[in-house]
């Protein structure tokens, strides 16, 4: 773990209810709960746990206006999983080096977006 | 009483390892046993035992220290649906009282919630919460060694640790609180019941519950998990990715600390009902009974968002703990699902994004600690700032962001890390520069 000063240096922003994840081990998808998100990768939640694997592929539909994003496929890399009786929590890295212009280019327009609509002063929208 | 726990007796000769030994055919003073019930690990023991005593009493049920394939052959006990929780169904909002059963359905009303004011400042707070946290570290310690070693759960005790806590917290709302961001992966278990319960306890008062009914709740996050006594120490404190059949062992724990708990000298209802209800979700998924929305009973629906809050942010022994703010993304999207939805945004609005103890950055790039928060500006704590702009120790300083005039741009930008930069939160509070600040800053 980083101890210089967090763990990643580009903000995540909160995943709206328009995105949809589901994650593809050995060839079964894995429905989850898309936490936060920029176009380095993702935190997702699964109640139940995922198969151990270090590596997996990320199926990712995002429909909100300007983007419309449906079942891309994302190679990453699983950097942590926190499987406890509660949940489970997993970091996904994505492997951007294997992906092409159109949906690199995608990733990021959904991170700009996401930080734009993002209320900086009120992350979850509860003292408004 | 569940029968899986009645003490059976049984000739020596028929002892096995794993066995729960809590009763001697003569009195312990008379044999060579240093400890007063204990889990048979050996052959030795065995053998000591064979040649002590010819009856021993168990508990009815082998203890868990064994493989677990062999206890998934051991049948669950029976179930019965919302045992307690039909007392929170049948009234509205009666005062809580734990040991007749009575609950509540939902928190105060606006007009019946209590408003509580921090008495003390925080660091006037923080060295008598010390000597609280410390003090009540020992008790759950001292209470799940005992569950290991055959005692029962000594109910006074823990209420008496609870009191303490309760206190602290309405005293001073951020000063356990504080406490609880220090993590230490050896003590986990031992720590996160303790740190549910100051969670739980401010997450009552920020709802406005009774002094009474927040002792309730504080109570049932510090004993929730007691079942995790009956898990082998192995599968607890295993750094590697438990196997399935451990990890189903593990969820166990929820039946464990309930028949644990109903076997205590002095029942507590409510206590039990959360310990055996806290993994139940509103959508009916949850486990160990699969309980709808209103059978789950009120008081395990806030222990549940405080349980999962303290498990995201904790380090164990396979990694470190996440950020606050991670563990306010899962909760904020699994509510509704998993949370009851209105608990759980007001979980989220009584933490903030920043809460006591937070190591966070500034747009500066100043380094500070947060030491208490304020209820109307979450985003505007208190701060103790230690390193400038190049990450170099200053003298400590506050700084309350919420006395900073309009224009000036100095806010937080995100939240660090226990560790970060060389920033650690107990190093701070062993050097006591907490309990001495410099003063505010005009800022």
């Amino acid at each position: 773990m980083d101890k210089s000063g967090g763990k990643r240096h580009l903000p995540r922003w909160l995943c709206d209810p328009d995105f949809k994840v589901s994650v593809l081990i050995d060839g079964h998808h894995y429905d989850t709960v898309a936490l936060n998100y920029n176009h380095v990768g993702m935190g997702l939640f699964r109640y139940e746990r995922l198969p151990e694997a270090s590596q997996c592929t990320v199926s990712l539909s995002y429909n909100s206006d300007p983007i419309q994003l449906k079942d891309e496929l994302i190679p990453a890399t699983i950097v942590y999983a926190n499987e406890t009786e509660v949940g489970s929590h997993y970091g996904l890295k994505f492997n951007l080096e294997t992906v092409g212009t159109r949906l690199l280019l995608a990733l990021q327009e959904v991170d700009r977006l996401l930080g734009e609509r993002e209320n900086h002063s009120d992350r979850y929208g509860v003292n408004s | 009483m569940p029968t899986e726990l009645t003490e059976i007796k049984i000739p020596v000769e028929k002892l096995e390892l794993g066995m729960h030994v809590i009763r001697l055919d003569k009195p312990w003073e008379e044999t060579d046993f240093l400890i007063q019930g204990f889990v048979i690990q050996d052959r030795k023991t065995l053998q000591e035992l064979t040649e002590q005593c010819s009856h021993v009493y168990i508990e009815g049920r082998v203890t868990h220290n064994l493989a677990p394939a062999q206890l998934r052959t051991q049948e669950p006990p029976k179930e019965k649906k919302g045992l307690f929780s039909r007392f929170s169904r049948s009234r509205p909002t009666p005062p809580a009282d734990a040991k007749s059963g009575k609950s509540l359905q939902g928190p105060p009303p606006a007009e019946k919630r209590v408003r509580y004011i921090n008495k003390i400042p925080t660091e006037r707070e923080l060295p008598e919460a010390k000597g609280t946290y410390d003090f009540a570290k020992t008790t759950v310690v001292n209470i799940m060694d005992g569950i290991r070693l055959g005692r029962t759960i000594d109910m006074n005790q823990a209420r008496a640790t609870v009191t303490r806590i309760v206190d602290s917290v309405l005293r001073n709302k951020d000063a356990l609180a504080w406490l609880t961001r220090i993590k230490n992966k050896d003590e986990y278990t031992a720590e996160h019941s303790l740190n549910v319960s100051i969670l739980a306890a401010t997450f009552a008062r920020h709802l406005g519950h009774t002094e009474e009914e927040i002792a309730i709740i504080a109570l049932g996050g510090l004993l929730h998990d007691v079942g995790k006594a009956k898990i082998p120490t192995e599968i607890l404190n295993k750094e590697g990715r438990l196997t399935n059949e451990e990890f189903a062992l593990m969820r166990q724990h929820a039946v464990f600390g309930r028949n644990l708990l109903m076997s205590a000298a002095s029942k507590d209802k409510i206590t039990i009902d959360i310990a055996h209800s806290h993994h139940e979700r509103v959508d009916g998924k949850g486990y160990p009974r699969k309980l709808q929305a209103h059978q789950i009973p009120y008081y395990a629906k806030v222990i549940a968002i405080a349980d999962t809050y303290d498990a995201i942010t904790s380090n164990r022994c396979y990694d470190s703990g996440r950020s606050s703010m991670e563990a306010l993304d899962i909760i904020y999207h699994v509510k509704g699902e998993q949370f009851d939805e209105a608990l759980a945004l007001e979980f989220i609005r009584c933490i903030g994004v920043y809460p006591p103890g937070a190591i966070v950055e500034m747009n500066t790039g100043e380094v500070g600690l947060v030491v208490n928060t304020h209820e109307q500006s979450k985003l505007k704590p208190r701060i103790l700032m230690v390193l400038d702009k190049n990450k170099e120790r200053v003298a400590a300083q506050f700084v309350d962001l919420a006395k900073i005039s309009q224009g000036v741009a100095f806010s937080i930008k995100r939240e660090l890390i226990n560790g970060s930069h060389g920033v650690f939160l107990e190093d701070f509070l062993k050097r006591g520069s907490l309990f001495k600040p410099s003063g505010d800053s005009p800022a």
